[in-house]
């Protein structure tokens, strides 16, 4: 198979912009800025069917489609690069190996949606992320692919590097915004849209790093030929981060749609024990619903792993295997969600903070009978009623643990203490 | 414009409606916390939802605009189980402290505890910890715990008075609204906040722990403390004034206040007050009505004899109401023809873009537009200070309060009046050189009256008594129309709108003004 983003990864100094170039970087956006108007682009990612990889899975050429093209106003192309998910850590990996790729797919996007300042906006915690991303935006600019009429082209493009302060929320493209902005992250209420309505109430597009360090492949080969990766509906290639007690963790760039189990174990190696049996996935970071031992045939993709009743999410695959206590798994997944809820809906802000303190309880020793349907309850009381998905994020998994693993709350309140 | 079914009924709305507003305009009241007609929408309580067909998840109805077609149920089970689910969450970390809570009465958690409660709750775990009472300003005090974190107040200093004071501090169930260092919330407006707070978390310090609020007796009247004239209500217990609110009025104030205005009340427990007629011959002596009629009719019977009406002279404070102005036009044409007036100049500090005026008193507008018609007569309080030190005023009458310390009034304070022949004063509480004064006739306070103020923009505005007078005061009008009729006018005025009424007929910019149907937008005319 052909590798398109971790093509570069295994060079020498990859991250400088001299590797990049010998390697053939930097011509899709010469090919888009002087070959190619900004539609043209826009068709030739709608061509290639690429869906979001930051979790949601929206198709990008629609998402750039939305932003206003008759419209006086600045635009702002952004990409988040706010990789917080529990699990993940794909962008990573693009970051700091090869930064050059991201920044390429970020002008020919910036082109596209007619944007003359773009912003990456990186997780605090990623400092040597950071520091490389500085220097690669420096190199850049000193070659003329970034600032003032770029190859000669009359395009103008800035981008800024912006650095969170280390809020998952600031995740959610409305709360980034918000803190692009100078304020506390808050998410938004939606509509309006960001393609409308964005940072400093202009027009702004939010891609994440994977997405956009697709777009040079993209361009250079024909959205078609993009197309023809993967599956139907689920084109290209996808990073997977392998964690949990697998032999091999690490990522994986490999076709969307390929089966759970290979993943596991061809590609991961199999369970770190071999005596340990598999119990529980999470196929696509820590908010999406938990897959038990029997559905891991699953294909991994966006459509498969709905079907499924989970999701793909950010394809942060956590394996758990049977020393795992299901209990303190959805506490220790609750009480992250609970500390990073913005507090701003009282759905999410009461209702996380509640599953925390009773899935506390439980883990302890303390629970009562009925504590399992009045958790699940909770959940389903938060789900789908607030501003942001965070809610949804904290409620989904502890829904599917309980429906999944309820045996193992019974137990718990019964014997205090662990099944396993 | 897009029609929609809200319950079953049809309702065409403007394009950009709310749901909520939209439900509301045909008497569906959706119930709401964080939502509030003057600020922008937070959407963030949650307790709006509602079920629209076709859309999947509950929306809120105070951000969704309707479209065309739409059909919106408000009371389905699941949008009674959402909004169920909101209180209880919204109740797991509340102290239920309603026993000593202010808000107890007004509080709409209590009140939508009662359709969407439940009797008792499911939460077993420790309660998170939360400032109970830090001073946010002079006047407002913050229970995080009661806090449901609506962000109301936080918007209304952003968004109206654009002084920023207040933001939310930390993340999740730890959420408290605080202020910035050294930055008080101690805006002209503060108080405001109080009212907007749903619940009992933001109190007013002059308020606390006074009276529960189902004890007050509310009266609709207009803040007496400028030149705006914002509409408020008092709350009243045991004839005596506990605070003043905000009533909403889109012309005037719309839903806002001014922290001074609404402190005003205190004024009237504070500063002494004249209790009954008073006369200084030899002594000072208290004297009934009708001696105190009497002697104040002789001494100026007397003046006019011998000086004439010339060497009168009136100062007209604005606070009074526009019978009260009225009255004393009636005496200044029949029987003081060339007695000369002032009206003296109260301002402090600025205009600002929000509400309060420089002019402190209700009725300048008013006065002098009921003065034009002696306009030639009127003087400044400078030259009328002049005239008394130079001897051609034998005679001063001052009407209405003053306010030490502010313009016109030191000049006043300064003026010798003990070497004129007579003095008299009308007024409420006691005048800066009370002992001075030949004579002073209690007036009841804007607290006991009927009557009119017009604001500086025109509109004439009712005021209402929210208390009995607690002492011989009489209306003011009712003083002068008496003095005058004993001197020499022809009129019997029964009550304020009766004067009103007259005022109305006689008066060009008044005309078709009806003192029972003035409307929040009743204004004279220009
Ligand atoms: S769902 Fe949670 S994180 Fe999102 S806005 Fe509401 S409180 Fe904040
Ligand atoms: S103090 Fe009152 S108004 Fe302010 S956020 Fe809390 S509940 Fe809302
Ligand atoms: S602005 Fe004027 S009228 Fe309004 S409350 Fe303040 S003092 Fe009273
Ligand atoms: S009133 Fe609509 S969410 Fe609060």
């Amino acid at each position: 198979m052909e590798l398109i983003l971790t093509k570069n990864i295994h060079k020498l100094n990859s991250e400088s912009i001299d590797v990049y170039l010998s390697g053939g970087g930097y011509r899709s956006h010469e090919k888009a800025l002087k070959t190619m108007t900004p539609d043209q682009v826009i068709e030739e990612v709608k061509k290639s069917g690429i869906r979001g990889r930051g979790g949601a899975g929206f198709p990008m050429g629609g998402k750039w489609g939305f932003v206003p093209k008759d419209d006086s106003r600045p635009h702002y192309m952004v990409c988040n690069a706010d990789e917080s998910e529990p699990g993940t850590f794909k962008d990573r990996i693009i970051i700091e190996k090869d930064p050059h790729l991201l920044i390429e797919g970020i002008i020919i996007g910036s082109y596209a949606i007619r944007a003359h300042l773009a912003f990456i906006y990186i997780r605090g915690e990623y400092v040597h992320g950071y520091n490389i991303l500085k220097k690669a935006i420096a190199e850049t600019y000193d070659k003329g692919f970034l600032g003032k009429n770029i190859l000669g082209t009359g395009f103008n493009l800035d981008l800024i590097l912006h650095r969170g302060a280390g809020a998952y929320i600031c995740g959610e493209e409305t709360a980034l915004m918000d803190s692009i902005e100078g304020k506390r992250g808050n998410p938004r209420l939606k509509p309006p849209f960001p393609a409308q309505i964005g940072i400093f109430k202009n027009p702004t597009n939010i891609n994440n790093v994977e997405t956009l360090a697709n777009v040079p492949a993209i361009i250079e080969k024909g959205g078609e030929w993009y197309s023809k990766i993967g599956r139907a509906n689920n084109t290209g290639t996808k990073l997977y981060c392998l964690s949990g007690h697998i032999k091999r963790p690490g990522v994986y760039e490999l076709p969307l749609g390929i089966p759970l189990r290979e993943l596991i174990y061809n590609h991961g190696g199999g369970m770190l024990q071999d005596d340990r049996k598999l119990k529980a996935v999470i196929p696509g970071g820590s908010s999406v619903p938990v897959l038990t031992a029997d559905q891991v045939d699953v294909l991994m993709d966006f459509d498969s792993l709905q079907a499924a009743g989970s999701m793909l999410g950010s394809a942060g695959i956590i394996v758990m295997d049977d020393s795992v206590c299901m209990v303190k798994a959805t506490h220790r997944i609750t009480k992250f969600y609970a500390h990073e809820s913005c507090g701003q809906c009282t759905p999410c802000r009461e209702g996380t903070g509640w599953m925390e303190k009773l899935l506390r309880r439980m883990e302890a020793g303390r629970g009562e009978n009925g504590d399992t349907e009045l958790l699940y309850d909770v959940a389903q009381n938060i789900l789908g009623n607030t501003i942001c998905p965070l809610g949804d994020a904290a409620a989904m998994p502890v829904m599917s643990f309980v429906e999944k693993f309820r045996e193992e709350f019974e137990f718990h309140i019964s014997n205090k203490r662990c099944m396993v | 414009m897009p029609t929609l079914r809200i319950d079953g009924k049809e309702v065409t709305v403007e394009n950009g409606t709310t749901i909520l507003k939209a439900a509301e305009s045909i008497g569906i009241i959706i119930p709401h916390f964080c939502y509030h007609p003057e600020l922008s929408i937070a959407g963030n309580c949650r307790m709006c939802v509602v079920e629209v067909e076709r859309m999947p998840k509950l929306q809120t109805a105070c951000s969704t605009e309707v479209s065309d077609g739409m059909v919106v149920h408000t009371t389905t089970d699941r949008v009674v189980n959402a909004r169920r689910a909101i209180m209880e969450f919204l109740l797991i970390n509340h102290p239920l402290d309603c026993p000593i809570c202010d808000q107890a009465g007004e509080c709409r958690l209590q009140d939508y505890s009662v359709r969407y409660g439940m009797a008792s709750s499911r939460f077993a775990e420790e309660k998170v910890k939360s400032v109970k009472r830090e001073i946010f300003g002079p006047h407002v005090i913050y229970d995080g715990e009661r806090c449901i974190k609506c962000t109301r107040c936080i918007r209304f200093c952003y968004e109206i008075t654009k002084t920023g004071e207040l933001d939310m501090f930390f993340r999740g169930d730890h959420s408290t609204v605080g202020i910035f260092p050294e930055r008080d919330l101690k805006n002209d407006y503060s108080g405001n906040v109080v009212d907007l707070c749903p619940v009992g978390a933001l109190t007013l310090r002059e308020f606390r722990f006074k009276s529960r609020v189902w004890d007050l007796k509310k009266v609709n009247t207009i803040c007496p403390a400028c030149g705006r004239g914002c509409n408020i209500i008092a709350w009243v217990k045991d004839n005596r004034i506990f605070r003043l609110t905000p009533r909403f009025n889109p012309h005037v104030n719309r839903s806002w206040m001014c922290d001074h205005g609404r402190l005003s009340h205190e004024f009237l427990y504070r500063s002494e007050r004249l209790v009954s007629p008073e006369i200084m011959n030899a002594e000072r002596r208290r004297l009934n009505w009708k001696e105190a009629f009497d002697c104040v009719t002789d001494a100026l019977k007397s003046i006019l004899q011998n000086h004439g009406s010339g060497s009168i002279h009136l100062v007209v404070f604005p606070f009074i109401t526009n019978e009260d102005a009225f009255l004393i036009l009636k005496v200044l044409k029949d029987v003081f023809p060339k007695s000369t007036v002032s009206i003296p100049i109260i301002e402090i500090g600025e205009d600002d873009s929000l509400l309060i005026r420089k002019d402190r008193t209700p009725n300048r507008r008013g006065v002098e537009e009921i003065f034009r018609e002696v306009s030639s007569r009127i003087i400044s309080v400078d030259d009328a200070a002049k005239r008394v030190k130079e001897g051609m005023i034998k005679s001063l009458v001052v009407l209405g309060e003053g306010l030490t310390g502010a313009n016109d009034c030191n000049i006043l304070a300064d003026t010798p009046i003990s070497p004129l022949e007579f003095s008299l004063f009308i007024g409420s509480f006691k005048p800066w050189n009370a002992n001075d004064f030949s004579a002073m006739l209690p007036a009841s306070t804007w607290a006991e009256l009927d009557g009119t103020f017009t604001n500086f923009e025109g509109f004439v505005q009712r005021i209402f008594p929210s208390v009995l007078s607690s002492c011989e005061s009489r209306p003011l009008w009712k003083i002068v129309q008496e003095l005058g009729s004993r001197i020499g006018t022809r009129c019997a005025f029964r009550s304020a709108s009766s004067v009103f009424e007259k005022l109305a007929e006689e008066h060009q910019s008044y005309r078709e003004l009806r003192y029972f149907s003035l409307t929040d937008e009743s204004r004279i005319k220009k």
